[in-house]
């Protein structure tokens, strides 16, 4: 679903001593199909650009359409935000319902739907994310897993089956196990379903290994709008940022550095592996760069500790 | 976020109200609250507007926001003003049928009024220049005394404090949950009475979760840091009465003298 925003600009509290500008002259496409990353410090305008763009809030100044209808029609509101699922932070605290089942329903039934529909479109959605309908769905959600919590109000967003999915951090605070899993699900509804997914995250290694395009922002402004690998290869450009650069990117900076013959633009290990035995393949008739000095940063760790 | 809330709101500055003693500003309050109450005669009143608008001047707050102290109860002081200007017996100076407006009505409910609203200005005044801190300090000093009757002084204060500081924290939840549930398609702003009541429960549910969490961890994050109560405990701000407060307090002991005057003259 195809999403356009021109200029947008948002102030908070304007005219008031608590006046905040959020967001300053951003325009942003995202095409049908497309996995969008937006990555940016805290306080870069994010949340409020994907909040903008479900129609909850309001601009100050520019124009947003979503597939096809104008935001600053106030009718189009309600629409929008039936076509677009938006998964706040910590979605599980919007859990309210006495079952899953009920929960998940919550959507689609607001949505107007027929009981059949939400009934099926209920274990639809709870089988997306991995929670067997008939064993989680009749118990209290308040009963479940942090995981099974988080992945139940996922679901719940599914259930309405928005053309656009946005995810505001859908990973934050679970073990590496949940981590997986979220995004396990959030990449088979990508690739296998063709959904157009926006995901906000602080983590660079979950946006490298997701998106096919990066938006990177700062201080309101989108400053870099590009393919995955060609942002992330910009290493010294999100330093300066205050981002990190995903690990495994890190990695063949700091061998090309060094001298070794790399393309920098690899996202997963996987692809590391390859670029990096190819290297090494090629350059062991000569006296070839493996043979390279012990760190010369040491106590720096390169796969540097979790995310900001 | 929310703009309007008005009542309890904390206007930091460096007046000589702002820098009086919470527990010298709290007994005033108590004392002109009800010496309001003692007068009867005009003089009175303009004694006790002028200790007001002294105060306020001292204070240096703008106007403005002791007006909007005031405003949440103007409904209720129109409707005091309009009963007792109808029902009070006395002359008539104008009349709708069998609805009798009466002098003696318009100057009781007049005063009424008047005392209503210095009531509410100079206890908005109290709140605008006294940090919740402060105040909460202030108070559980003053209950300290009655400690001994089985009164948890301590505990009211703290209790007060904490739910202070949650104020801003809910409605920044409140607001969350409410955008998250309109993202699943709730309507908060149409339909009928039964429909916006029922709307609120997938906001009220979330927000009740939440506060007990909070309850939970803040106890537990409390006693870990050694928190047990009011025995024993020292404080990081000491309260100390000054120049300043003998000063206020004599000027409040003379006002409450002269409306006591002139009531029993």
């Amino acid at each position: 679903m195809p999403v356009t925003v021109g200029g947008v600009s948002h102030t908070y509290l304007e005219k008031t001593p608590f006046e905040a500008r959020a967001l300053v002259d951003v325009s942003l496409e995202v095409a049908d199909g497309e996995f969008v990353g937006i990555i940016g410090p805290t306080g870069s305008g994010k949340s409020t650009l994907i909040q903008i763009i479900d129609g909850l809030i309001r601009p100050t100044a520019g124009r947003v359409v979503v597939d096809g209808l104008d935001l600053s029609v106030k009718a189009n509101l309600r629409e929008v935000r039936r076509r677009v699922g938006l998964i706040f932070q910590y979605p599980e605290h919007q859990l309210f319902e006495e079952t899953v089942t009920a929960d998940v329903a919550f959507g689609p039934k607001n949505l107007g739907l027929p009981e059949g529909e939400v009934a099926e479109r209920v274990r639809e959605a709870l089988r997306l994310v991995g929670l067997d309908p008939d064993r989680i769905g009749p118990r209290s959600p308040f009963a479940l897993s942090g995981g099974q919590m988080r992945r139940a109000a996922i679901a719940g967003v599914l259930a309405m089956r928005p053309r656009l999915l946005i995810l505001d951090e859908p990973a934050a605070g679970l073990d590496p196990r949940g981590r997986e899993e979220i995004l396990g699900y959030v990449r088979r509804l990508h690739k296998d379903l063709r959904q157009t997914v926006v995901l906000v995250s602080h983590h660079m290694e979950d946006v490298a290994r997701l998106a096919d395009r990066v938006v990177v922002m700062h201080r309101g402004k989108v400053v870099m709008d590009g393919p995955t690998a060609e942002v992330f290869t910009a290493g010294d450009r999100l330093r300066e940022l205050g981002l990190r650069v995903p690990a495994v990117t890190e990695l063949m900076l700091r061998l090309k550095e060094r001298g070794w013959p790399l393309a920098t633009d690899a996202l997963t290990i996987e692809e590391a592996a390859r670029r990096i035995i190819a290297a090494a393949r090629a350059g062991a008739g000569r006296s070839g760069p493996a043979g390279g000095a012990p760190d010369e940063r040491p106590g720096e760790s390169p796969t540097g500790g979790g995310h900001r | 976020m929310s703009r309007g809330l008005t009542v309890g709101q904390y206007l930091p500055g460096e007046s000589v109200i702002h820098r009086l003693d919470p527990r010298t500003k709290i007994a005033i309050v108590s004392v002109y609250v009800l010496a309001l109450f003692i007068i009867n005669n005009p003089w009175g009143y303009v004694a006790a507007v002028v200790f007001a608008v002294v105060a306020l001047a001292l204070s240096a707050v703008p106007l403005r926001y002791m007006l909007d102290g005031i405003k949440p109860i103007l409904v209720l002081i129109l409707l005091t003003l309009t009963l007792n200007v109808f029902m009070t017996p006395g002359t008539p100076i104008w009349r709708f049928g069998r609805v009798v407006a009466t002098r003696e009505g318009l100057i009781t409910g007049g005063f009424l009024a008047f005392r209503l609203i210095l009531l509410i200005a100079v206890t908005s005044l109290l709140t605008l220049t006294t940090s919740p801190v402060a105040l909460t300090d202030g108070l559980e000093r003053l209950l300290k005394p009655f400690a001994r009757l089985g009164l948890p002084a301590h505990e009211l204060a703290m209790m007060m404090t904490i739910a202070l500081r949650f104020i801003p924290t809910l409605l920044e939840e409140a607001e969350k949950i409410m955008k998250a549930q309109m993202a699943r398609g709730t309507d908060f702003e149409s339909g009928n009475l039964v429909r916006r009541t029922k709307a609120l429960i997938p906001l009220l549910v979330p927000l009740f979760i939440s506060s007990f969490r909070r309850a939970d961890e803040l106890a537990m994050a409390m006693e870990a840091r050694g928190y047990h109560g009011g025995a024993g405990r020292t404080r990081f701000r000491q309260l100390r009465v000054g120049p300043a407060d003998y000063v206020a307090g004599a000027v409040t002991a003379v006002f409450v003298a002269g409306l006591v005057y002139l009531r029993f003259r």
